[in-house]
């Protein structure tokens, strides 16, 4: 008994480091919006310092633990929540003339899980990966409607002004990210 | 002085308890996972099919070698001549009715355990798709595996053995992790300007992805959003303050319930909301729970116990 008890609490400890290291390291994930106080700026800084004591074996430890139980960075919409990102389809057909059409998704749930495959692809980094995601998603949409051959990706901003802002007569507006163009080989 | 520091960690977390609410988590996230995953049926193929949207390959590149994922299942019901689409089916299948196993306790442990492997593999392989609730499915799916949760409310609820007290270390496991999460978050919001001046809650709900309502009318009354950035700094900061004082456990628990049932409403994001509810009812709505399942109905329960 006394030894399932030591072990339940090991356990506890482990599964708090876990948390706690994981969200440490998380911490502030939404940074396109970086306006912080002097003291929010200072609490980082002592933050990365306090991760920067544990090794990188340590971490990875922790990942690993953190990616089989659940545990995950908790800061949803922290500090600032970051501006909407979409993307849009331009189709163009020589013969049908242009059409901006949305992603396929069916579902209430599959748009809202889209939104998240924009947002990685918004943060991803590596442009190789990006360019295979732009193309993977251009073609499907020519899948979808294989009419057109050129396919225009616009990733966009939708910014929305500050109460203020809208008070004065300000409206949210799509502001252009980042364009991808293909154009579909009819004899491939 | 430690026998007194010893004995009070021991009553801490090994006093013995009803554990209803822990049958009450089991059903709650087996219920939860199973409607989620209900939810991406029309959009099966464009999420985690090989020609998706976002073809599995690419989405799979970053796996290490071990990590779970569907395209093992597929390709090997496809030595049997089983199309993707069939397959992915098969396993959709497979998930929910192992979900409904947990969900009416059938060896709870193990199937868990098998849940949980589908719903790592579902996420590994649908990586770039998904969002918090699948991480709070996840925990809890982790927990269904590790805590006694098929004691009560089970299948096995008739069996001449069965205990319906636990050491309370269940819960407080539970209730320190919902204390960190809240308290994480809402230090993270307090460090930023958005949340103080209620712009947050202002540009999350007329942003293009959550919004369900028009709230324009907000820039008029800008009070209203400050007030609610507030409430909400006040409540996730204060969570593992308030929420251990018995004196105001119970209104802390109302007002964490309705900021939830906020964001489901007006964010649209009513599974996360769901999971964190069943969460901070599991955690911290035990006294609840005994009240609903025990209380009114002694007649009914002890009709129940055998002998």
């Amino acid at each position: 008994m006394k030894t399932k008890k030591i072990l339940l609490l090991a356990f506890l400890f482990i599964h708090v480091f876990s948390i706690l290291l994981t969200n440490l390291i998380g911490v502030y994930p939404f940074r396109e919006k970086l306006e912080l106080r002097e003291a929010s700026e200072n609490t980082l800084a002592v933050l990365e310092k306090v991760t920067d004591c544990f090794s990188t074996e340590v971490k990875g430890v922790t990942q690993w633990y953190a990616s089989l139980t659940g545990i995950t960075g908790y800061g949803f919409f922290s500090p600032d929540p970051p501006y909407s990102y979409t993307i849009y389809f331009k189709l163009e057909a020589e013969d049908q003339g242009t059409s901006i059409q949305e992603s396929p998704f069916l579902s209430t749930e599959g748009k809202s899980r889209m939104t998240s495959a924009f947002n990685q692809f918004k943060e991803t980094k590596n442009e190789d990966v990006k360019n295979l995601m732009a193309q993977s998603m251009a073609l499907r949409m020519h899948q979808l409607n294989p009419s057109y051959s050129n396919i225009d990706l616009m990733s966009m901003f939708y910014i929305v002004p500050s109460m203020k802002e809208y008070r004065q007569g300000e409206r949210p507006y799509y502001a252009s990210h980042e364009n991808y163009e293909f154009i579909i080989d009819p004899n491939p | 002085m430690n026998t007194s520091i010893f004995k009070s960690i021991d009553q801490f977390f090994f006093k013995a308890e009803n554990n209803i609410n822990l049958a009450v988590f089991r059903i709650g996230i087996a219920l939860a996972a199973m409607i989620i995953l209900i939810a991406q049926y029309p959009d099966l193929l464009e999420i985690y099919g090989q020609y998706g949207y976002l073809r599995a390959d690419i989405v799979e590149l970053p796996l290490l070698s071990f990590q779970p994922r569907l395209s093992w299942m597929t390709d090997f019901l496809a030595s049997y001549g089983f199309s993707e689409f069939l397959s992915l089916k098969v396993l959709f299948g497979a998930y929910l009715s192992f979900l409904l196993l947990l969900g009416i306790g059938v060896l709870p442990s193990l199937t868990a355990l098998i849940c949980l492997f589908f719903q790592i593999s579902f996420m590994n392989s649908g990586q770039h798709y998904i969002y918090g609730v699948d991480y709070f499915v996840l925990a809890g799916l982790f927990y269904c595996i590790v805590f006694p949760v098929g004691q009560q409310l089970s299948v096995q609820f008739f069996n001449k053995n069965r205990k319906k007290e636990s050491w309370v270390f269940y819960t407080r496991v539970l209730q320190i992790h919902v204390c960190l999460v809240y308290f994480i978050s809402g230090f993270d919001k307090a460090l930023g300007y958005d949340w103080w001046n209620g712009e947050a809650i202002w540009t999350t709900m007329m942003g293009l992805n959550f919004r369900s309502v028009d709230v324009s009318f907000l820039a008029e009354y800008p009070f209203i959003p400050k007030i609610i950035g507030w409430s909400v700094l006040l409540v996730e900061i204060g969570y593992p303050f308030f929420i251990f004082w018995k004196k105001t456990r119970y209104a802390w628990l109302t007002m964490t319930i309705l900021m939830h049932v906020g964001i489901g409403l007006f964010l649209g994001l009513y599974y996360f909301a769901s999971v964190m509810i069943i969460f901070n009812i599991a955690a911290f709505g035990g006294e609840w729970l005994k009240g609903s399942f025990f209380k009114k109905k002694p007649k009914f329960e002890e009709s129940l116990i055998p002998g």
